[in-house]
């Protein structure tokens, strides 16, 4: 049993994201709803560890420049990195990885998507 | 008191500590301590994918004196997903060694280390205003025995929160616990919620404190 412990141990302190430092920083907080290029409404988002799970997914992608989940009005705001974009499949299956689901996804331009009921 | 405790096993709202979410998200870290009148226990779990995590925990059992040390591995089996709530439904296993804690002067029977394991199952449902969740859990202790407990939460927030503010919950716990000499028991809490932090303050109707802390990575 001990053995197996050390292997397990081994096998998560191999996952740590100890390279996390030399990521670039990402934006955070409210004022990235000024600058969003993508406005998606969620649902299931009922406390700040659903914000937490939302942020840290979508800001691993080097498409993304910062996000904001604001629980009162249940929309993740995305500001893209320079040149990037974000396909709906895309931003459906990070929502998805979260461990949330997707009502709607409205871009800078105005145009809109609503993903169908059922994937 | 009794009246509570018992009244809360009846609507079959057993719940869990605050360990009502097990699985973050794929990459994440989660500490969990829980402190009560039955046990003291750490748990360290990383996510691996939105359904799965795998953890180390270390619990001792304050009522049989032996600590179980273990991996486990959680399943988030289905998650509810509405405009204005969420309910989740849980498995949990896990497997490791139980020790005693006995000095080496004292000779009992049942004292050294055995194998052991637990299954446990979960649910809850909760609003922003509104919080409940139930548990159900068996733990085979080997030479200790084997025991089994139930528990549930009904929670209130006082005011709706925003990103990132402290959110407050007012929580009560009804739990049940036939190994038990007392095997009925109740508890409140405060619950306290901000960012990647919670924290729980609680008194059980025996007057034990409960101390219960998670953090997110």
């Amino acid at each position: 049993m001990k053995f197996f412990i050390s292997v397990m141990t081994a096998i998560m302190l191999a996952a740590l994201p100890v390279n996390s430092f030399a990521k670039t920083k990402k934006l955070k907080g409210p004022q990235v709803v000024e600058i969003a290029d993508l406005s998606i409404e969620l649902n299931g988002l009922v406390c700040d560890f659903c914000s937490i799970a939302l942020n840290k997914t979508f800001q691993k992608r080097a498409e993304v420049h910062g996000t904001y989940v604001d629980l009162n009005t249940k929309i993740m705001s995305v500001a893209l990195s320079p040149n990037a974009t974000l396909s709906n499949e895309d931003i459906i299956e990070l929502v998805k990885k979260a461990g949330y689901s997707t009502l709607k996804i409205t871009r800078k331009d105005g145009s809109e998507f609503i993903p169908s009921a059922k994937p | 008191m009794r009246f509570i405790a018992t009244l809360f096993i009846v609507m079959g709202c057993f719940s869990t500590p605050a360990q009502a979410r097990p699985v973050s998200y794929p990459g994440g870290w989660t500490l969990i301590f829980v402190n009560d009148v039955n046990e003291n226990s750490a748990l360290a779990h990383y996510t691996l994918d939105s359904q799965h995590s795998l953890g180390l925990r270390v619990r001792y059992d304050r009522e049989g004196d032996f600590t179980f040390t273990g991996a486990q591995i959680n399943r988030l089996v289905k998650r509810w997903n509405k405009p204005n709530s969420q309910a989740n439904l849980y498995a949990r296993i896990g497997a490791g060694v139980v020790t005693d804690n006995l000095d080496s002067a004292e000779m009992r029977p049942d004292r050294g280390t055995d194998a052991a394991f637990f299954l446990n199952a979960s649910a809850d449902w909760e609003t922003r205003r509104y919080f409940t969740s139930a548990t159900a859990q068996y733990w085979n202790n080997g030479r200790f025995g084997d025991t089994s407990n139930f528990k549930g939460r009904l929670g209130v927030a006082p005011y709706i929160a925003n990103t990132g503010s402290i959110h407050t919950w007012i929580m009560a716990e009804g739990r049940y616990r036939p190994q038990n000499q007392n095997e009925l028991g109740a508890a409140i809490l405060l619950r306290f919620f901000k960012g990647p932090a919670l924290l729980e303050v609680g008194v059980d109707d025996e007057g034990e404190p409960l101390l219960n802390y998670i953090h997110r990575f």
